[in-house]
Parts: structure tokens; sequence; C-alpha cells
């Protein structure tokens, strides 16, 4: 499995990855070192698989939550 | 960057994080310094944990999902920082010549156990007990170590068995 992705030229590794109401999230955190992690979105553009950060605190906080449930 | 007298200060000072209007800022006497302007950078992890939060939630923009597959990258725990495993080439050698070692060393107990296997059961001694159980299995005799022992005095140069006085011819 594709396990790293790249986001603005930083590696993040990616931890988790959970499908909800059909939209995938990743969840991942950097790789040098620092404390950086993201919540991404997944979705299609013009034939493109794209991502983007979510930033709605209500959908990171939902998105969490089903994934520690579902990890428990 | 903050020097390091004035990372001792705001060491200090971080238990003394003001909160205004959402605002957080340091007071030093009467100067009131903004967050804002000081980095993560500025402050240990526990003091940036306290001041800006923990961990950094990092924001992409839309683009292209490009991925690729770790090599050697391992993560304990989803909590915490990935931690770099990569192994090295020396590394792999020995785990290579451990393998190799293990597969000779697992191959001589094989062939010694069958080398011992073949001294215990082949040759004369052998052959003569499996001619044994066939006699005594076609002639409806229980086998037993007496019986072995006279089917074992039979005449070895002509090859004949003597069975309770009966010449039987050998096998």
């Amino acid at each position: 499995m594709e396990d790293i992705i790249i986001l603005d030229g930083m590696e993040f590794l990616i931890l988790d990855k959970i499908n909800l109401s059909g939209i995938n999230f990743l969840y991942v955190i950097a790789t040098d070192g620092s404390n950086k992690f993201t919540l991404l979105n997944e979705y299609e553009e013009n034939g493109k698989i794209m991502v983007k950060s979510v930033t709605d605190k209500e959908i990171i906080e939902e998105v969490f939550r089903k994934m520690n449930e579902r990890n428990r | 960057m903050a020097n390091n007298k004035d990372l001792d200060l705001f060491v200090n000072l971080v238990n003394k994080v003001q909160k205004e209007n959402e605002e957080k800022f340091i007071r030093i006497g009467e100067t009131e310094i903004p967050i804002e302007r000081f980095t993560r950078e500025d402050f240990c992890e526990e003091e940036q944990e306290e001041l800006f939060g923990f961990p950094e939630y990092y924001v992409a923009n839309s683009q292209e999902m490009v991925t690729r597959k770790s090599e050697g990258l391992m993560v304990s725990d989803a909590s915490k920082v990935p931690i770099n495993f990569g192994l090295t080439t020396k590394d792999k050698l020995k785990i290579v010549g451990g393998v190799v070692l293990a597969t000779i060393v697992g191959i001589g107990i094989l062939k010694f156990s069958s080398i011992r296997d073949e001294k215990t059961f082949s040759g004369d001694g052998y052959d003569q007990y499996t001619k044994y159980i066939d006699y005594a299995r076609e002639n409806g005799l229980a086998v037993s170590e007496e019986g072995f022992n006279e089917f074992m005095g039979y005449d070895y140069d002509s090859n004949t068995i003597s069975i309770e006085g009966n010449t039987k011819g050998g096998r």
C-alpha cells in the first residue's frame, strides 16, 4: 500500500483512512520530526484525484471520532 | 529566533500568558507582547503546546494526490511522530547472513538425522528385520524378539531360513 503522501513538497505518512458518506478522509502526519498533522479530504476533479485539508472543526472532530470508534 | 536569555525569560512567563478577547500575549512589566510576534521555534516543545496548541494542524491547499510506498518507515503509535527505522546495508547483510547460517544449520540437522536413521535402519540388520516382519505376517505368526532371533538363525551361506526344523527359502 502507498503510505506516503506528498503535500506541498513535504512527505506525510498516512496513518489512517476512512470513508464516511462516500468521502475518503486521510489522517496524515509529517515525517520530518515536526508536529504537523492534518486530515485530508480526497475528491476527484477533472479526472484527477485531489486532496485538501479539512478546515471545518466539526467535520475534523467527527472524522476522528469515527476513526477512534472503528479502531477500538 | 530568540536567544537563550530571552528563552529563559519566556519559560518563566509561559504560565503568565494572558488571554483577553481571544488574543494571547505575554506581559513583561507594562509591555504586552502579542504571541503572534513569536514563532513556535522560540519556545521549547512544552511551551509550544501551551502557547500554540499541540500538535500543529497543517492546512494543505487543494492539490493533486501524489503518493508513494514508504521504505523502512515505521510508526510505533499513531499519536507519536513517526520514527525513521530504515535498515542500513550493514543491517541487511546481517539479516541475510543470519538467514543463510540458519538454513545451513537446518540442512545440517536434517542430513545428520537422516544419516543417523540410515545407520540405524539401513543395512543388513534393517533388511533382516523387515524380512522377518514380512515372514511373520505371511505365516500368521506373532512378531516377537524370540521369533526374530530364531529368524536370524538362518544359514547365511545358503541364504535359507531354518525355523522349527523347517528349511525355507530365503528372500
